[in-house]
Order: C-alpha cells, then sequence, then structure tokens
C-alpha cells in the first residue's frame, strides 16, 4: 500500500475525534496522574521497609503510612473521574459521529443510493462508528496509561539503581518480540470466526426464512446437513483461536518469569553485595508488573486497531460521498407559481454512454393535464424524477415558470410539487404521521381537513383506531392501493401547484379503486398534472398524451386523435386489453344474476 | 429474571455439561495444579528475602530464582493448556446444543413459525447459543479457577500468619459486595440501552429504505431530526450507564488499597514484635491481589450467569416448543398416489379454543381441480395447510388414497405434493440450485426441463451466467412474476400427483397475474389441485368451487352456478366481476374505434 493511502484511515480518524480533543485531553491528563501516583506507591514501601521496620521507627511510619493512605484516595478519586471522562467522551464522540453521518447521508442524491445497499450504509453509521469509541476510549488511552506507567517505572527504578534497570530492561525486546509473534495471529484468528458466525447467521436466517419451502418440499435433512457444516466449521476456528492462547500464555509467563528471575538472582546479588537495599529490590519486584501489562493489551487491542483503522476508512468513504444534486449558491426561493413547465432539449443518463432520454422538448401549459405512456424502460418516470430534481439533467434544461431548476433551492422547488410514485413507502406510525410527511408543520386539523377535500376521511375513519392507526413496518397493514391513498393526502397536504401522478401497477381491489379515482381526480383540479398512466381511464382524463418510447417523444396529441392515430400508443392499449382479457374471462360476460 | 429461575435452566443445560464432563475435568485439574503452581511463587519469594538475601547465600537465591523462573512458565503452560481444554469444552457443548435446537426447529409444525418472526429464531441459534458459549468459556471457567485459587491462596496465607489472613478476607468482602451491587444496578441500564440501539437501528433502516419517500416530500430536515432524539436518548441512557460504572468500579482501588495500608500497619506490628518477617510480609501482599481476582470475577459471574442463563432460557424454548408433528409407528410409504383427498368431519383449532374449521367434508376426486374461497379468516388457508401436516388436525381425518395421512411417512406425504405460495420465498444461492430445492438430486436436463415448463427457462439463459448466476449478484433482482415462476420450476421439477395452490396471483399486477395463471394452467395438467385464491381469473380454473365461511362450507358448485345463487359467492366476487366488466367495456370501445 503506498504511504499516503496507508495515512489515510489514520488522519480521518484523527479528524473524527478532533471535537473531542479536549475531553481526550483531559482524559490523558488524568490517565498520566493515576500512573504517576501509583508509581509512587513502591517508593513508599521502600522507605518503609529500609527505613521504619528496620529500625522500628513508629513515628516516620505513620507518617508514611498516611502519604500510603492519600495516594490510595487520590488512586481511587482519579480512577472514578477517569472512568466517566473516558466513557462519557467516547459515547459522545460516537453519538456525534453518528448525527453527523446520518444528516450526511440524508443530503446526498438518490443516484448513491441505488448505488450503495442500505445494509453497508447502516453498519458505517452503527459499527463502524463504535469500533472507533472502542479503540479510542477503551484501547488508546488505556496504552497511554500503561506506556507512562512502563516509562516512569524505568525512571523510579533507574533512581534507586541504575544497574538493576538496565539489566530489567533486557526484557523489553523480548516482550516486544511476543506483542508483534501474537499480535497479528490473533488478528486472524479473531477474524476468522468473525467470518464463521457471520456465515452461520446466513445459514439460520435463509433457512428459517424458507423454512416453509424447505417442509413443503420435505426437505429438512439437507437444511440440517449443512447447518451442522457451518456450526462444526465455528466450532474448528474457535479452537484454531484458542489453541494459540495455548502459545500465548506460556509465552507471556516466560516473559515475565525471566522480568523476576533477573529482579531476583542480580537483584539479590546486589543486596548481598551491599549495593541496594532491601527495601529497593522490593520497590523493583512491584514494579514489574508494569512491563507487563502494555504487552498484554497491545496484543489485545492488535485486533480493535485494526478494526477501527478499517471502520474509520469506510466511514471517510461515506464522508466524501458528495451530493451530486446541489444547490446553486445563488438559487432563489419560488414564489406562488402557475404551474408552467418546459423540457427544453433534455438529455439524461444514469451510466455514462447510456442516454435514458434523448432530446425531450416539452411544453405543459399551467393547469393542464398530461399523460405520459410508453412501453417498460422507455424512460418515463426518469422524466418525472427529472423533474422532481432527484437527478440533474445531463443535457438541455427544464424551466418552471421560466426558471432553471437548477437555479432554485432544492427545497422550495419540490414543495411546488406532488408526488404520487408507484409504490408508497409508509414509515411505522401512525396514519396521522404518515400524511403529515407532507408537510411537517401541518395541524391534526388541517390533515382531517384534506381528507375530507380527497373523500378519504371515512375510509381513514374506519380503520381500526382512526387517524390513529399504526401502519406496521414499511406499511404491511395496508393494501397497495390503501398505501397509495395516504400518499394523495400527503401530496394534498402540501397544495402543490404540479401534480405529478405514477400510476401503481399491482391490482387494487374495486372499492380502493374507487376511493382512489376520486381522490385523484379531486387533487387534479386546478393543477398542471402530469401522469404517467397504465391503465387506460387515466389517459381519458388528460388534456393531452405524449407517447415515449427509447427515450424520446414518439406521439402526442388525446386519447381519442392517438386510437384513431393506430400508432404505437394504439399498440400498446391493444396489447395491455388482450392480455388483461382472455378467453376465460370473457365467459362470465353473459352470466348475472337472476 | 430472578436467581432462581437461572438455576432452573442451568439445570437444564446439566446434561449437556456432564457429557462433556472430561473436557471440563481435565481443563480444571490442569488449571488446578497451575494454581497450586502459583501460590507457591509468593512463598518462595519469602524464601528469597528472609533467607537468601537475610544471610547471603547466593547458591540458595539463585536456586529460588530458577525455581521462581520455572514455576511461573509452568503456571503459563498448563493455564494455557486448561484454556485450550476449556475451550474445546465449551465448544463443543455449545455445538450440541446448536444442533439440537436447530433439529427441534425443523420439526416445529407451522403454529411454531406463525407465532415466532424469523430474526428471533435466528437470535436464538446464533447469537444466543453464542452468549452461552462465552458464558461457559470465560466466566464459568474464570470463576471455578478463581475459586480453586482463593482456596488454594487462604491455605498459604494460613500457614505464614492468621491474624493477617483474617484481616486480608474481611477486606476484601467490600469489593465482592460492591461487584455484586454493580452488576445488579448496571443490568437493567444496559438492557434498556442496548434496546435503545435497536430502536435507532430502526430509525436508520427505514429512512434508507423510505430514501426516495424522503427526498421527493423533501423532509431531510424532519429525519434529521427525528434521529437526533433518539440518538440523545441514547447518549443519555449512556451517561446513566457510565456514572454507575464510575462510581462502583473503581471502588475495588480503593478497598484494595486501604487494604494493604492495613495488613502494612498490623504487618509492621507483628515485624515489630517479631512475628512477622519482611518477607512474610510482601508474600501477604502478594496473596491479597491473588485474592482481589476471584472477588472481581465473583462480582462479575453472578451478572453473566444471569445473562447467559437467560440467552439460554430463549435457547431452551425454541427447543421445548410444543408444536411438533409425532410421526407415529407404521408408517406408510406412499407409491403411484391417484391423488384423492378426502376430508372427514375434520375440525381443528390453533389454540385449543376457538375453531377455524368446524366439521369439513370433502372429497377431492383424482385429478380434479377445485377452488376454496371465502372471506379472509374464513379458514380456506388453514384447510390446505392440513394436507402436508404442517398442522395436526384435531378432530376428524384427511385420506389420500384412502391412507389417513398420519399413517404416511411425513417425508413421503409432503414429496406427493407441490404447494405453490403466496410469497414464492428465493435463497440467496444459484437460480439452479433455487429451483432444485424442491429435489437437490435433479439432474441439470431435469432442471432446464421444469423450468422451461415454468416459461422461465430464456430468462434464466439471459443472466450472466445462466443458471449459475447468485440470485442478488451483479444486482440480478427476480421480479415478483418471476419468483412465482421459479416455484412454478420446483413443482414441476417434483411432478406431483397433488399440487396447492395457496393464492399465488394475489400479489401481481393484472398483466403478470394473467401470465402466470397460463402458466399454472399449464401444471394442473393431470394433478389433483387444490386452489385458494381471491383471484376470479384462478379461481375460474377449477372444476369445482367451495366457499368456506367461519370454518363451514356454505356453498358448492361452479361458477355459473354459484353466480346465479347470487349467495356468498356472488357477494365475494361481485366487484371484482364488475370490473373485469368494465375492462370487456373499454375492449369494445377500442373495437368500435377500429371499425371507425
Amino acid at each position: 500500500m503506498p504511504r499516503r493511502q496507508a495515512l489515510r484511515p489514520i488522519k480521518a480518524m484523527l479528524s473524527f475525534i478532533a471535537p473531542h480533543r479536549k475531553w481526550l485531553a483531559i482524559a490523558c491528563i488524568i490517565s498520566i496522574m493515576g500512573s504517576m501516583v501509583s508509581l509512587v506507591v513502591p517508593y513508599i514501601l521502600r522507605s518503609i521497609i529500609d527505613h521504619d521496620i528496620a529500625r522500628g521507627d513508629f513515628v516516620r511510619f505513620l507518617s508514611d503510612i498516611v502519604i500510603l493512605t492519600s495516594l490510595v484516595l487520590a488512586m481511587w478519586i482519579l480512577e472514578t473521574l477517569n472512568t466517566y471522562v473516558l466513557s462519557s467522551t467516547g459515547a459522545r464522540l460516537v453519538c456525534d459521529l453518528r448525527f453527523k453521518l446520518f444528516s450526511h447521508v440524508q443530503n446526498l442524491s438518490l443516484g448513491f443510493f441505488s448505488r450503495v445497499r442500505t445494509g453497508d450504509i447502516m453498519s458505517r453509521i452503527m459499527e463502524d462508528t463504535g469500533a472507533i469509541e472502542e479503540v479510542f476510549v477503551y484501547g488508546l488511552v488505556a496504552i497511554v496509561g500503561d506506556m507512562i506507567a512502563f516509562i516512569g517505572a524505568i525512571i523510579m527504578m533507574s533512581s534507586m539503581s541504575l544497574e538493576l534497570t538496565l539489566v530489567v530492561c533486557l526484557v523489553i525486546p523480548l516482550a516486544l518480540a511476543v506483542c508483534l509473534l501474537f499480535g497479528s495471529r490473533f488478528l486472524r484468528a479473531y477474524r476468522e470466526i468473525r467470518k464463521k458466525v457471520a456465515s452461520l447467521m446466513i445459514k439460520a436466517q435463509e433457512n428459517i426464512a424458507g423454512i416453509r419451502t424447505i417442509k413443503s418440499y420435505a426437505r429438512e435433512r439437507d437444511a440440517f446437513i449443512s447447518f451442522d457444516e457451518a456450526c462444526r466449521d465455528m466450532m474448528k476456528s474457535n479452537l484454531r483461536a484458542a489453541w494459540l492462547a495455548v502459545w500465548f500464555w506460556p509465552t507471556i509467563q516466560m516473559v515475565r518469569g525471566v522480568g523476576s528471575f533477573v529482579v531476583l538472582a542480580y537483584g539479590g546479588y546486589l543486596i548481598i553485595r551491599g549495593s541496594i537495599t532491601l527495601g529497593i529490590f522490593i520497590a523493583f519486584l512491584s514494579y514489574l508488573d508494569q512491563f507487563y501489562r502494555p504487552i498484554i493489551s497491545l496484543t489485545w487491542l492488535y485486533d480493535s486497531i485494526q478494526r477501527a483503522m478499517a471502520a474509520s476508512e469506510r466511514i471517510d468513504e461515506l464522508m466524501r460521498e458528495a451530493p451530486e444534486v446541489k444547490d446553486r449558491e445563488e438559487a432563489i426561493e419560488l414564489k406562488k407559481i402557475r404551474g408552467e413547465v418546459v423540457f427544453e432539449d433534455v438529455y439524461f443518463e444514469y451510466q455514462k454512454g447510456i442516454p435514458v432520454l434523448k432530446g425531450i422538448n416539452l411544453k405543459i401549459r399551467p393547469g393542464e393535464r398530461i399523460g405520459i405512456v410508453g412501453p417498460t424502460g422507455s424512460g418515463k418516470t426518469t422524466l418525472v424524477l427529472l423533474l422532481c430534481r432527484l437527478y440533474d439533467v445531463s443535457r438541455g434544461r427544464i424551466l418552471i415558470d421560466g426558471h432553471d431548476i437548477r437555479d432554485i433551492k432544492q427545497k422550495s422547488l419540490r414543495s411546488q410539487i406532488g408526488f404520487i410514485p408507484q409504490d408508497t413507502f409508509l414509515f411505522p406510525g401512525t396514519i396521522m404521521d404518515n400524511i403529515r410527511l407532507g408537510r411537517p408543520d401541518a395541524s391534526d386539523d388541517e390533515i382531517v381537513q384534506v381528507c375530507k377535500e380527497l373523500g378519504i376521511h371515512e375510509f381513514i375513519e374506519s380503520l381500526p383506531n382512526g387517524y390513529q392507526t399504526e401502519v406496521g413496518e414499511k406499511g404491511f397493514l395496508l393494501s397497495a392501493g390503501q398505501r397509495q391513498l395516504i400518499a394523495v393526502a400527503r401530496a394534498m397536504l402540501r397544495r402543490p401547484s404540479i401534480l405529478i401522478l405514477d400510476e401503481a401497477l399491482s391490482n387494487v381491489d374495486p372499492r380502493t379503486e374507487l376511493l382512489l379515482r376520486r381522490a385523484i381526480e379531486r387533487i387534479m383540479k386546478g393543477r398542471t398534472t402530469i401522469v404517467i398512466a397504465h391503465r387506460l381511464w387515466l389517459c381519458s382524463l388528460c388534456d393531452r398524451v405524449v407517447v415515449i418510447d427509447k427515450g424520446r417523444i414518439v406521439e402526442e396529441g388525446t386519447h381519442e386523435e392517438l386510437l384513431r392515430r393506430k400508432g404505437l400508443y394504439y399498440e400498446l392499449y391493444l396489447a395491455q386489453m388482450e392480455k388483461l382479457i382472455d378467453e376465460k374471462l370473457l365467459r362470465i360476460r353473459p352470466i348475472r344474476p337472476s | 429474571m430472578p436467581l432462581r429461575e437461572s438455576i432452573k435452566v442451568f439445570r437444564k443445560l446439566l446434561p449437556y455439561i456432564t457429557r462433556n464432563w472430561k473436557w471440563l475435568l481435565l481443563a480444571l485439574l490442569l488449571m488446578l495444579i497451575s494454581n497450586q503452581l502459583a501460590t507457591l511463587i509468593p512463598l518462595l519469594m519469602k524464601r528469597v528475602i528472609d533467607e537468601a538475601i537475610a544471610n547471603k547465600e547466593f547458591n540458595l537465591l539463585i536456586i529460588l530464582s530458577i525455581a521462581i523462573l520455572l514455576l511461573t512458565i509452568g503456571t503459563g503452560v498448563l493455564s494455557g493448556s486448561g484454556r485450550y481444554l476449556g475451550a474445546i469444552f465449551a465448544q463443543r457443548v455449545v455445538y450440541e446444543i446448536r444442533l439440537r435446537a436447530f433439529r427441534s426447529i425443523l420439526s416445529k409444525s407451522f403454529a411454531f413459525f406463525d407465532k415466532m418472526p424469523t430474526g428471533q429464531i435466528v437470535a436464538r441459534v446464533s447469537s444466543d447459543v453464542d452468549r452461552v458459549a462465552e458464558f461457559l468459556t470465560r466466566p464459568l471457567m474464570g470463576f471455578t479457577n478463581a475459586l480453586l485459587l482463593s482456596v488454594l491462596a487462604v491455605i498459604a496465607m494460613l500457614s505464614i500468619n492468621l491474624e493477617l489472613t483474617v484481616v486480608t478476607l474481611l477486606v476484601l468482602l467490600p469489593i465482592a459486595l460492591n461487584f455484586y451491587f454493580y452488576g445488579k444496578r448496571v443490568g437493567p441500564l444496559y438492557l434498556s440501552l442496548r434496546q435503545q440501539y435497536g430502536v435507532l437501528a430502526s430509525v436508520i433502516n427505514n429512512n434508507l429504505m423510505g430514501i426516495r419517500t424522503v427526498k421527493y416530500l423533501a423532509v431531510e430536515e424532519h429525519e434529521v431530526e427525528k434521529f437526533r432524539k433518539e440518538n440523545n436518548k441514547w447518549l443519555n441512557l449512556a451517561l446513566k450507564l457510565f456514572k454507575v460504572q464510575a462510581l462502583h468500579r473503581p471502588m475495588s482501588t480503593l478497598i484494595i488499597g486501604l487494604g494493604v495500608v492495613i495488613i502494612i500497619t498490623i504487618g509492621f506490628l507483628n515485624i515489630v514484635e517479631g512475628r512477622l518477617t519482611v518477607g512474610g510480609l510482601w508474600a501477604f501482599i502478594s496473596y491479597m491481589f491473588m485474592l482481589l481476582w476471584p472477588m472481581r470475577i465473583a462480582g462479575f459471574f453472578i451478572t453473566a450467569f444471569q445473562r447467559a442463563m437467560s440467552a439460554c432460557h430463549r435457547v431452551f424454548t425454541v427447543i421445548e416448543a410444543k408444536e411438533d408433528v409425532e410421526e407415529e409407528g407404521g408408517l406408510i410409504e406412499l407409491k403411484n398416489v391417484k391423488g384423492e383427498i378426502v376430508f372427514e368431519n375434520v375440525w381443528f383449532s390453533y389454540d385449543g379454543k376457538h375453531y377455524v374449521l368446524k366439521d369439513i367434508n370433502l372429497r377431492i376426486r383424482p385429478g380434479e381441480k377445485v377452488a376454496i374461497v371465502g372471506p379472509t379468516g374464513s379458514g380456506k388457508s388453514t384447510l390446505i395447510r392440513l394436507i402436508p401436516r404442517f398442522y395436526e388436525v384435531n378432530k376428524g381425518r384427511i385420506l389420500i388414497d384412502g391412507c389417513d395421512i398420519r399413517k404416511i411417512k411425513l417425508e413421503s406425504l409432503r414429496r406427493n405434493i407441490a404447494i405453490v405460495p403466496q410469497e414464492p420465498f428465493i435463497f440467496a444461492t444459484t437460480v439452479k440450485e433455487n429451483i432444485a430445492v424442491s429435489k437437490p438430486d435433479a439432474s441439470m436436463d431435469e432442471i432446464v426441463k421444469a423450468a422451461k415448463l415454468a416459461r422461465i427457462h430464456d430468462f434464466i439463459e439471459s443472466l450472466p451466467k445462466g443458471y449459475n448466476t447468485l440470485v442478488g449478484e451483479y444486482g440480478v433482482t427476480l421480479s415478483g412474476g418471476q419468483k412465482q415462476r421459479i416455484e412454478i420450476a420446483r413443482a414441476f421439477l417434483v411432478d406431483p400427483p397433488i399440487l396447492i395452490l395457496d393464492d399465488p396471483t394475489s400479489n401481481l399486477d393484472a398483466e403478470t397475474e394473467r401470465e402466470i395463471v397460463k402458466d399454472l394452467r399449464e401444471l394442473m395438467k393431470g394433478r389433483t389441485t387444490i386452489i385458494v385464491s381471491q383471484r376470479l381469473p384462478l379461481v375460474l380454473e377449477a372444476d369445482r368451487i367451495i366457499v368456506l365461511d367461519e370454518g363451514r362450507i356454505v356453498e358448492e358448485g361452479t361458477h355459473e352456478e354459484l353466480v346465479r345463487r347470487k349467495g356468498a359467492y356472488w357477494k365475494l366476487f361481485k366487484d371484482q366481476i364488475e370490473a373485469y366488466e368494465s375492462w370487456v367495456k373499454e375492449l369494445l370501445i377500442v373495437e368500435e374505434g377500429e371499425n371507425a
């Protein structure tokens, strides 16, 4: 990996923690103070052993004990502060980062969302931020503390006996070697386990979600065998990691053992020779522990550091994603508009080199109703998405009341347009909440008023809890047609000047269809309307029908004119009719109840 | 969960533990020896200080130092291997539980899956079992180990000085108490924090699923505000938790520190009076730190135990749920099924109280096509699910070719029946394997043949890797109609004498519906077919229509007969019939347009 690229995650990570540097610095200072206090403890111990006990000096002993007690109290207070400052800073950091990511994602354009999977964005906002918190709060500061303690121990030890310190320091390369040797191995082993956990989850998910299929064909045994395999795989990778531990612990103990051995043998020799006191010897023994702590934590943190690096790279990637559709600086707010829409030589391509719209020229007068018809994939829906500026045109321009839509603030533009999409998405919550999404500041009364105007008030009241009925996850409790009624109400709430209707494809039960028909006829009144029509009654409501094929306008005229012309429109119409009615259905014609 | 409940759950776990007792015993044995060695080290240290150094015996010093080095390494080797054996133990136990749970899930009737959402079941065989594994590896082994270690340490301490031992133990007691209360306070906080995390995740998830809506309504700010609120709620909960943590955790530093001060003071007095040596005091301080760890673990162990047992409880409820369809003795294999199905006085209830089907009598001749219609909740879906024994009848019986289905081997019964469901299920694997779900040993020729019959072959061939394309790969997604065709191909592949259509067209658009009905017509040829549908085009395919209402058969006859009768059937389908008539009228307008 080139160096600059390798540095990028680190840079990114630093930029994430920058806003919290004050608190992190405080945490570091507290942590350093804590380490220093704990370093003084063995020093006092030495004084007690060498001086107080050896000479039976009771007064000095009492003062030493008081010092020791106050050191313990100081350690306790510092640790309490440290624990709280660290974890609360971590929580603030993760909370802040999550919020930044989420708001950033809200500003991205539709193109981004069709490119990137939902689960991917999700895990970046939720899990990756957590990984950074973990390493910063629990990892890095702990290491800083351990390191300070380590360095402090060396300083204190040198001040007591330089000779013994030098000998003890021989352990350091040994410790580093252990860290390097095991760190990457543990990293790999844990990665493997995580992968196996994920694949076990997927296997279980698949088999349980598809259980009805499996049981229908009595294929339980096959499912069981494949699940068993996944379980075995997971067990194996777990045991592989455990096997590493078999080697890790003796090695760590060996480093530890060598450390004590050196202090005991050489230190003992020095005492016998008379170069150090017994107190120094014991102080050395208690400092020794500070030597292994950084090793152990580094080895364990190796994995989380790597994960945090990967996480911050992924977060950074998301942050760098720039919205494709942007407000210009001099963008204007639209006042009440007449609703004239002009497409001027509009070209559009989702992917470079594959134009979806080729030179669309279309002028829609204020209050006019335009039907757009065409085969699947002809570019009908794209046309209206461009009008909402969910994408920017590749060439040409779109004008509303003479303003290029790129000169209008997105929010202002969209608030003028009521869009009723093919498939209405409902958020979990009540019907009231969902309608209110059309204009978040609307009052309950306004919403009821709008529903009455549309003639759907009785329908909503007939639901179990009226307007307060929960729609359930993704609106599953309502049929597609009922969901579309909600979308009409949402659009009406905005009192838009321009209305776009992308007619639903799925089956709508006749009663809902009637409601829908009435609501749509009412909302269209007095508004510039663009209808992407699949059913013909909608086209007959339009002043003009435009037929699009392969990204171009091929026919234009009223419903009757076009039928008479016997071009593409007529063909589409006929084909649709034939598909709808086959010979069996015709059987029902002569039968009426007597 | 109260402790008593946790212990009850643990008792259920015991058989799995005892079955692997050898590994556990070996692991504990190694740890015991390792602990024994570890408690020897401070005693040797004492000798270093009191004998070797005090008497300036250099040889003894070297011997003792080497002994300490070897002991230290020895404890590492032993505890490392002990950990490994412990891991083997835990992994084996968990493997058995997981398989047991999965096996019992597979044997459940549909009633079980109706009640419990997929995500829940998945969590039980994956993360809940993982939590049990974690408990068995760390807290359980750790706690047992710590218990042994503390016993050994106390014995060693007693051998040095009784008074100091008692003091040490008194000092350590508050630490254990502190951890216990900490665990008690922190548990519910953890739970609500995790719940809030879930809320946050679902806010993001819903926002991303509905991002188009958010965009065209331009309500991004509204969404950001919603997220901010939940995010802040999470932060406040986290801060509350951390406050409790900060108050309790460092407490042990305080107690242990004060303990050391007390021991040194008492030790000082003892040394002055000559009842204790400096080395002895040092050994005591070492033991004290050795005991700190078991205390800490004891506090955590209780919370870990509670948490693991509530996970374990969730796993066992799956294993123990009584939703199994029992196989009786004297199992019959079905051969050359003609396809006659008879319902004899069949009663069925999901909960044992309210009957969904009441005294159903129905005879379906081999090769006959019967449609079952009725309002929502009339019991029509239940009726067909009884045939493959997805549920067990409460009273009466169902016969296939004169044989009670409860006497037929479950596998044999189900392989003679194909079901095209309302919601087709596509596995995240290749198209080929998706079709072969119904018959995993099918040859490629058979699969292609089935795909051709289901009229999806050409589409599959157009995919980047043909039959080997992974669904979901290269953005390959299947439309509702294509998914349903895969289901139809699955049915063609097994070529069963009995076919059940469980409202397969209700989620399709009108055009696709007509196409799928044509395909289904091919599939129905020569098979006894039971159709449940709310859609007229499919109902019209039947030779006979049965109308169910509130669990009883209320009408029976052909479409023409039932329409003329103007009864329940007419009420059900009136709107659809009229809608089709209006379409026919529109067609006539076109015809007129053509003539003009």
